[in-house]
């Protein structure tokens, strides 16, 4: 399947999102909303996306945005899945029964972005003391001991 | 002239009387005996009297913990061992004891058939503890 | 409390006693100097360096060090690389558990003062010398084998400089100012 009949595929699937689905670089870009995304995510996993590349958060302020990329062995195609996340219920379904990659991945951003996972088996903190308090992704993290970049640097 | 006997090369020098062989009696070399017990024990008493006084020694409980890489120590290294190590042991002593007996015997009796029946004798006594071992299981790992 | 002291003490009080107390220093430095082995404590990337600095083509083996793994058997740690936070904790028992006498050499931009990561994060020390007595100090991002060479080299000057009788301690003038402007 080229990148293109995964578009119509798409576009038929989601025809409200059809005009959000972009191909950058040759890899499509499906934007969903928060409460469409457990939904597209099986699709896919049923279309043949057999591979969980990483899953990531990105924080723009005002809202998160949740970032997957799934790529399929044997039809060779590659897309991201793209939702955002509003700040105020930070809490996603977690894909771990689709993919077992999504473990750790989750952790990680539940550790340093605050975002929780339902259904998550084992969802604590991976990469930082357990003691931390606070997520330092977020852009509003304050903490005492970050030096900030003075402007002639 | 004292006569010199040559033996795997070293020239022995000895007190003989016409008629007589060479006795090894010399100084020199009960000297080297001596110097080869006490010579190297002099050495590393040597070595370990310059670290005792020398070493700065500051010893503390933080520096005499396990390393395990840097973590504290997780769990206790003694916990209950396999009984049958010991066993296995116990055996082994006895029976090397036995073949130190029978290599000190074997050259006495090499030829003679009423020696060898003696240390058939004593080896079927051995056996005969082997055989009790072997039947009470003690040769097995599973107790 | 340690015995070396009270032997030091009695030399120096015992006439003649310097002559002494000078050899044994001059010999003790010579041996240890020579011989300093090594505690590569390597996180990142200098630890790279720290390991082509030991391999055939830079060869610190020729200059008596090696590296060990365990703290017991090393005289200088090495600390190559960023330490985390997280990693902190690890590194100061390591230090602690290394016997007298011991040295450490800060090896490259992050352990010397948090190097990039001095700015804008939650999760780096910046610079080792926070909870370690550094000696040397080398910079760099990666610093290239060489210059760990010369740091050992120059930590062998700091040996021949130390003395098992207080009172004859001397400092070694350094050729920079530290990280923070004083001068040691």
């Amino acid at each position: 399947m080229t990148i293109d009949e995964l578009r119509e595929h798409l576009c038929a699937a989601y025809p409200d999102l059809c005009p959000l689905f972009s191909v950058e670089f040759s890899d499509g870009v499906l934007l969903v909303d928060q409460a469409r995304l457990r939904e597209a995510l099986e699709d896919l996993k049923e279309m043949g996306f057999d591979r969980l590349g990483m899953v990531t958060a990105v924080d723009f302020g005002d809202e998160f945005e949740l970032v997957y990329r799934l790529t399929s062995r044997s039809m060779r195609v590659g897309v991201f899945v793209k939702a955002s996340v509003p700040r105020s219920t930070a809490c996603v379904r977690s894909a771990v029964d689709l993919w077992p990659a999504a473990d750790w991945q989750e952790r990680e951003i539940f550790d340093l972005f605050g975002i929780a996972f339902e259904a998550h088996p084992d969802l604590r903190r991976i990469l930082l003391t357990d003691d931390w308090v606070g997520h330092p992704l977020r852009k509003d993290y304050i903490d005492g001991s970050i030096i900030r970049r003075p402007d002639y640097l | 002239m004292v006569p010199q006997v040559r033996e795997g090369g070293a020239v022995l020098r000895g007190l003989t009387a016409p008629g007589k062989g060479v006795r090894v009696t010399s100084a020199d070399s009960v000297w080297f005996v001596v110097g080869l017990a006490v010579g190297p024990v002099a050495f590393l008493l040597l070595l370990l009297g310059i670290n005792a006084v020398l070493a700065p020694s500051r010893p503390s409980a933080l520096k005499s913990s396990p390393y395990e890489c840097g973590i504290p120590q997780a769990g206790s290294p003694w916990c209950p061992v396999n009984i049958r190590f010991s066993t296995v042991a116990l055996l082994f002593v006895i029976f090397d004891a036995e073949a130190v007996l029978l290599f000190a015997v074997a050259s006495r009796v090499r030829g003679s058939v009423v020696g060898a029946a003696e240390v058939a004798v004593f080896t079927g006594f051995l056996a005969l503890g082997l055989f009790y071992a072997w039947k009470k299981g003690a040769l097995k790992w599973q107790a | 409390m340690a015995g070396v002291d009270e032997f030091a003490r009695a030399l120096e009080d015992t006439p003649g006693g310097g002559v002494v107390l000078t050899s044994i220093d001059a010999i003790s430095n010579w041996a240890r100097g020579h011989s300093l082995w090594i505690m590569p404590m390597g996180t990142a990337c200098c630890a790279m360096e720290l390991i082509a600095a030991s391999f055939s083509r830079f060869d610190f083996d020729r200059h008596g060090s090696i590296p060990r793994p365990d703290p017991r058997h090393t005289d200088v740690m090495v600390v190559a690389g960023t330490i985390t936070k997280k990693m902190a904790p690890s590194v100061k028992l390591l230090w602690e558990q290394m016997p007298e006498p011991k040295w450490c050499v800060a090896m490259g931009n992050c352990a010397v003062s948090g190097g990039i990561f001095h700015h804008d994060t939650y999760s780096v020390i910046r610079g080792v010398d926070e909870f370690l007595p550094v000696d040397v100090y080398i910079a760099g991002c990666p610093p290239r084998p060489e210059s760990l060479q010369d740091a050992l080299l120059r930590l062998r000057e700091k040996v021949r400089s130390e003395s098992i009788s207080p009172s004859r301690r001397r400092t070694v003038e350094g050729l920079l100012p530290l990280p923070g402007g004083e001068k040691r």
